[in-house]
């Protein structure tokens, strides 16, 4: 698997090198099914030592598992099926006993691995919130920069609204095509990204079929070339992110904040409304077409004001002071 | 090889005189051995075996760690008796060795130890063998109702074995247990035994003297010995009872005494009472006797002295046909089944009284097969090879401990810890 998270590594080693230091990435294999497999998977990772570092920045579980004097969490993902998806009914661990057992072995491990860390950083407030609730732990949220931001300057205010990234159920590019049905017919779409399954792609195929959305929509599903992805989010109207309770902004909310561009999420999105702000940064829809129809509408009813929104993305961002830099620093105290 | 072996070493204890037996062959075999007396206090200063090397004390705590410190391995002589065990249960869980195992159950020793660490005693109950038997474990009536609800059920092996970094054994019966709870190799190695009273032995030996045949059994005379069941079995023949003699040698309670004695004359039986004697008298009584009587229910021993010394002597002996004594070759000693063990003793005592030359034919069979089988040179031996694997092993078994404890300090259940899928992964180590 290559997600944001693996990106996310790569960037920091990358940065922590610039900042002087030697770094390499450990990359620990993990895989949540069968959920019987998890507590050896768990021991494993309990095993490793690295002596031969000064430093450890774990990232994930279950890698925040290996012990060291000096190790730092800046934390993307819990196991989130024992903790929030278990509530919302969205485990992958087996129903009774088997299931609970299971679940009572991730939070004490999980809750040893904290108590034993230097420091806590998690990705987003919704993290620190959730680590919060189910841990009581108290933790500092550290935004991760965004990699390449030489590639979001520039760029023109296009005719479609874009939606870029991983394909999937839980990103929900399928409700905006279905609000698509719902907008003026001077409304375009472009959504491009890698499908997670072949299913999640032909899903959106469908859908344009069946609502009739062809001459106003393209679907660009595959894994883009950085630079293919820039440019058809800088030639944006304005960008739209909806996942369904995200943790984190989003790398392609701030990097549409990067460029300057309005952004459109819906109020259960998570992480990124710390970014869009209604009316000021961009709308927050209902997760529901015709809400959403009346946000896609109202990006070119007023294009100024659209343009406007963008800036004060921009601004909001800027002001968050997320940078390489800084982050590395932090990581470091 | 460098072995510090945790012993009863008192003159009064079998175990400490197969100690003594095999620690003269290890010596004699190049290795150096120091004898950790583990008697109870008050026994500690009473005559020993002569073991011929270093002897020291188990509560001398300074000793015994110097002692370690240059020692290979631990080893460990442990029976179901906590005063003469007293400083193995101590030692074992600081410095884990090769336990040598002489009983598939140690309720008694556990029992004794548990009086002054009754805590850790329910935790260990819980762990092994669940609430039901914390809750039973401590209030039976007497010492047979104990036995009786504890021998299947909570035999508390696994509380010594599961310390052990490898186990010697004497007979097959019960290992499985131990192979379950014991991290490292669990070898069955035949006891080491002698007959040293063979000297002695009466030279003017007659068969069925005056007329009559000697039956004897030996030992600390208990009711699983059964000698009620022996006196029961001569009075239901009256080619027996007119015939037979049965002496008992070795220690026995007055009110044991008092009730067998009332028995046998109450059914007119020939029945003597020695009580304790020394070694030269009780060799005596071995070598004049026809045939021993080494009966047992319920059998808990992993091996049985006595039984050895009745086949190392020549003799014809009786054994219940269960546990280790089911493991000797069915024609070296005569088996009966506990189900029907008053009729089988009859037949067969009647058989023994009436064929002599029978009877010493089986009597020599046991003895060749015994002298060669009962040997401390092969006992000291494999045990040398068992503290090998143990110590070879020893790196995988603290791997396991070790993934073991994470699980647990993660509040692992139990049913998680024995799922497929936990084990598999463990197993890699085994």
């Amino acid at each position: 698997m290559w997600g944001g998270a693996e990106e996310l590594s790569v960037n920091l080693q990358k940065n922590l090198i610039i900042a002087g230091h030697d770094s390499e990435v450990l990359r620990i294999p993990f895989q949540w099914e069968p959920a019987s497999r998890i507590s050896s998977q768990m021991l494993m990772v309990r095993a490793l030592e690295l002596w031969n570092v000064d430093k450890v920045i774990a990232l994930k579980f279950p890698a925040f598992y290996i012990r060291h004097p000096d190790k730092t969490l800046w934390l993307l993902h819990q196991y989130r099926q024992a903790y929030d998806l278990y509530d919302a009914g969205q485990t992958n661990l087996p129903p009774g006993q088997e299931g609970d057992d299971l679940r009572a072995l991730i939070t004490n491990a999980d809750n040893e691995a904290f108590a034993e860390s230097k420091r806590i950083f998690t990705n987003s407030e919704v993290t620190r919130r959730r680590l919060k609730k189910y841990n009581d732990f108290d933790a500092t949220v550290l935004l991760p920069p965004i990699n390449d931001p030489e590639l979001f300057a520039g760029g023109q205010f296009g005719d479609y609204i874009f939606a870029g990234g991983r394909v999937n159920g839980m990103k929900r590019q399928h409700l905006l095509l279905e609000a698509l049905a719902h907008t003026s017919s001077n409304v375009r779409l472009i959504i491009a990204g890698p499908p997670d399954s072949p299913a999640d792609g032909n899903q959106l195929r469908e859908a344009v079929e069946r609502l009739g959305l062809g001459d106003r929509v393209k679907l660009d599903l595959r894994f883009l070339p950085r630079e293919t992805y820039a440019e058809y989010l800088i030639n944006a109207a304005a960008v739209a992110y909806l996942p369904f309770d995200e943790d984190s902004l989003g790398y392609v909310a701030m990097e549409a904040a990067t460029a300057g561009k309005a952004l459109i999420t819906t109020s259960d999105s998570g992480g990124i409304l710390g970014l869009v702000k209604h009316r000021e940064t961009g709308w927050v829809a209902k997760p529901a077409a015709a809400s959403l129809a009346d946000v896609m509408n109202a990006v070119f009813v007023d294009q100024a004001l659209t343009r406007s929104y963008g800036r004060s993305a921009r601004d909001l961002w800027n002001s968050f002071e997320i940078t390489w830099p800084k982050t590395v620093e932090s990581l470091l105290q | 090889m460098k072995l510090l072996i945790f012993t009863p070493a008192v003159k009064t204890s079998a175990i400490g005189r197969m100690s003594c037996l095999v620690t003269h062959a290890l010596v004699a075999q190049g290795h150096d051995v120091v004898i950790v007396r583990a008697e109870e206090k008050e026994l500690l200063r009473r005559p020993s075996h002569n073991f011929g090397t270093r002897m020291i004390p188990w509560n001398d705590e300074k000793q015994v760690l110097d002692a370690a410190a240059q020692c290979d391995i631990a080893v460990y002589q442990v029976g179901d008796n906590f005063l003469y065990h007293e400083g193995c249960v101590s030692w074992l869980a600081r410095l884990p060795g090769v336990v040598c195992l002489h009983d598939f159950f140690v309720g008694h020793m556990f029992y004794a130890w548990a009086q002054e660490n009754m805590d850790a005693a329910n935790s260990i109950l819980k762990h092994w063998y669940g609430d039901n038997v914390v809750k039973s474990f401590f209030k039976y009536p007497d010492n047979a109702a104990f036995i009786e609800g504890t021998k299947d059920e909570a035999p508390l092996v696994e509380w010594i074995t599961s310390q052990a970094l490898g186990v010697i054994t004497h007979s097959r019966w019960g290992t499985p247990r131990l192979i379950r709870s014991c991290a490292g190799p669990v070898h069955v190695v035949p006891l080491a035994y002698d007959a040293p009273g063979e000297s002695t032995m009466t030279p003017d030996y007659e068969p069925n003297k005056f007329g009559r045949m000697k039956l004897l059994t030996i030992g600390h005379i208990n009711r699983n010995k059964r000698v009620a069941s022996v006196i029961r079995a001569i009075a239901s023949s009256p080619l027996l009872k007119q015939n037979v003699v049965y002496r008992l040698v070795g220690s026995i309670d007055p009110d044991t005494a008092l009730d067998l004695s009332a028995l046998a004359n109450g059914l007119r039986v020939n029945l003597v009472i020695s009580g304790s004697v020394d070694d030269t008298e009780l060799a005596i009584a071995v070598g004049e006797t026809d045939v021993m009587s080494c009966l047992r229910w319920p059998s808990l021993e992993a091996a049985s002295a006595s039984a050895i010394e009745a086949m190392l002597y020549g003799k014809a002996t009786v054994v219940t046909d269960t546990g280790f004594y089911g493991e000797i070759p069915d024609d070296c000693v005569e088996k009966i089944s506990h189900e029907d063990e008053i009729n089988e003793l009859r037949t067969t005592l009647e058989r023994l009284y009436s064929s002599p030359g029978a009877r010493a034919a089986m009597g020599e069979r046991a003895r060749q097969w015994a002298s060669s089988t009962y040997s401390a040179d092969n006992y000291a031996r494999q045990l040398v090879d068992t503290s090998i694997a143990s110590q070879r092993l020893r790196p995988r078994v603290i791997a396991k401990a070790y993934f073991v404890r994470v699980m647990k300090q993660w509040g692992a259940s139990d049913e998680l810890l024995h799922a497929e899928e936990t084990l598999g992964s463990l197993a890699v180590m085994s």
